[in-house]
């Protein structure tokens, strides 16, 4: 095909649309720029090559991954480990409770049982003392019997007083015990 | 020898190796659903709490899970339901109101750190952020995942022929973003 030569005015006439194209618009692309673009984008061979060999058009941080299955595992396995840890001290810790309420509700009952036979056994103390006032007998208390006890066992000297753990080493029969 | 995903399931169903199956599962499918999640929320630390939560579900569900489709389908669909409970929730709590979901995305993408793209790539995910919801889940699956019809109706429970009429308006509006600007 033949091509087309200008006459040097139209040559003058095509800069000058040109110059006002640009004083318009500063920027200007190539006539096919928006073709190839749109070759370059959905052509589906270059950029999508580009893209999967960067593997893609986002990047992560350094050792993204590991740290992400790390942070999944510790979340998912890990942490039903540790729960079923916390269910056993959980259990033990219910038991202990529960012992412990236990307790804590039945010490008044105990209490209040303990009073009541105190108030029991002193009713029959208070019996048996009118008893023995009754029969003009005097009450003298268990503590002053010992003491007299003591005191009037003070005579005998100590050589004499064989101390139990010298009487277990002799080995009594049940005839020398009826002897005695 | 590589386990297939019948063995892991089994695996998984079995209490002395299910600690194992499960660590086999996270470390052959984060990567892929990362970046599929990525695609979907953009930033790269909400990506990374919708994993985490996503892999969460799926040691809670895999147990009930009955074989009725491929693992991985099952895993893209809890990724997906995943990503798109955390968006809604995202929307509803933002303090300025956000009446387009691109418009955030698009926000979101600006603020990112993590991304650094060429002019192209960029505005091919402005082209994709423009999207309807839907539109962009069946182009960024087929586009970037090259995953069949067939799956992708498993994953976004949608007909195969409806899937493929989606693509086909999500690369009709690409081009025309891309024309355009």
């Amino acid at each position: 095909m033949k091509k087309k030569i200008y006459s040097d005015k139209e040559e003058l006439n095509k800069n000058e649309e040109f110059n006002s194209l640009q004083k318009k618009n500063p920027f200007s692309v190539h006539s096919n720029y928006f073709d190839k673009t749109k070759e370059l984008i959905l052509s589906e061979t270059r950029l999508k090559e580009q893209i999967q060999s960067d593997n893609n058009l986002f990047y992560t941080p350094d050792n993204y991954f590991e740290q992400l299955s790390k942070c999944i595992i510790k979340r998912t396995i890990h942490s039903e480990k540790q729960a079923s840890r916390y269910s056993i001290i959980g259990r033990w810790l219910y038991v202990a409770a529960a012992t412990f309420a236990l307790i804590l509700s039945s010490y008044p009952i105990f209490k209040e049982k303990a009073i009541q036979q105190e108030s029991t056994f002193s009713s029959i103390n208070n019996e048996e003392l009118n008893e023995l006032v009754q029969q003009n007998i005097e009450y003298v208390p268990i503590e002053d019997i010992l003491d007299d006890t003591h005191s009037a066992l003070s005579f005998i000297p100590s050589e004499f007083i064989i101390d139990e753990q010298t009487l277990m080493q002799y080995d009594f029969s049940a005839e020398d015990w009826s002897s005695f | 020898m590589m386990l297939s995903d019948e063995e892991i399931i089994a695996q998984f169903q079995d209490s002395a190796t299910r600690h194992r199956a499960f660590t086999i599962i996270v470390e052959r499918y984060q990567q892929k659903l990362y970046w599929y999640v990525r695609r979907i929320v953009i930033s790269h630390d909400d990506a990374d709490d919708v994993i985490q939560n996503t892999f969460i579900r799926v040691w809670k569900s895999l147990s009930a899970f009955k074989g009725n489709s491929q693992l991985y389908t099952w895993l893209y669909r809890i990724a997906t339901n995943e990503s798109i409970t955390f968006l809604n929730k995202k929307k509803r709590y933002a303090t300025v109101s956000i009446d387009n979901s691109d418009e955030y995305l698009l926000t979101t993408l600006k603020a990112d750190k993590n991304f650094d793209a060429t002019v192209a790539e960029w505005k091919l995910q402005q082209a994709i952020l423009r999207l309807p919801e839907k539109q962009r889940l069946v182009f960024n699956l087929r586009y970037f995942d090259e995953m069949p019809y067939m799956e992708m109706s498993q994953i976004l429970e949608t007909s195969e022929g409806a899937l493929k009429a989606s693509y086909h308006h999500a690369v009709k509006k690409v081009e025309e973003f891309l024309l355009n600007h």
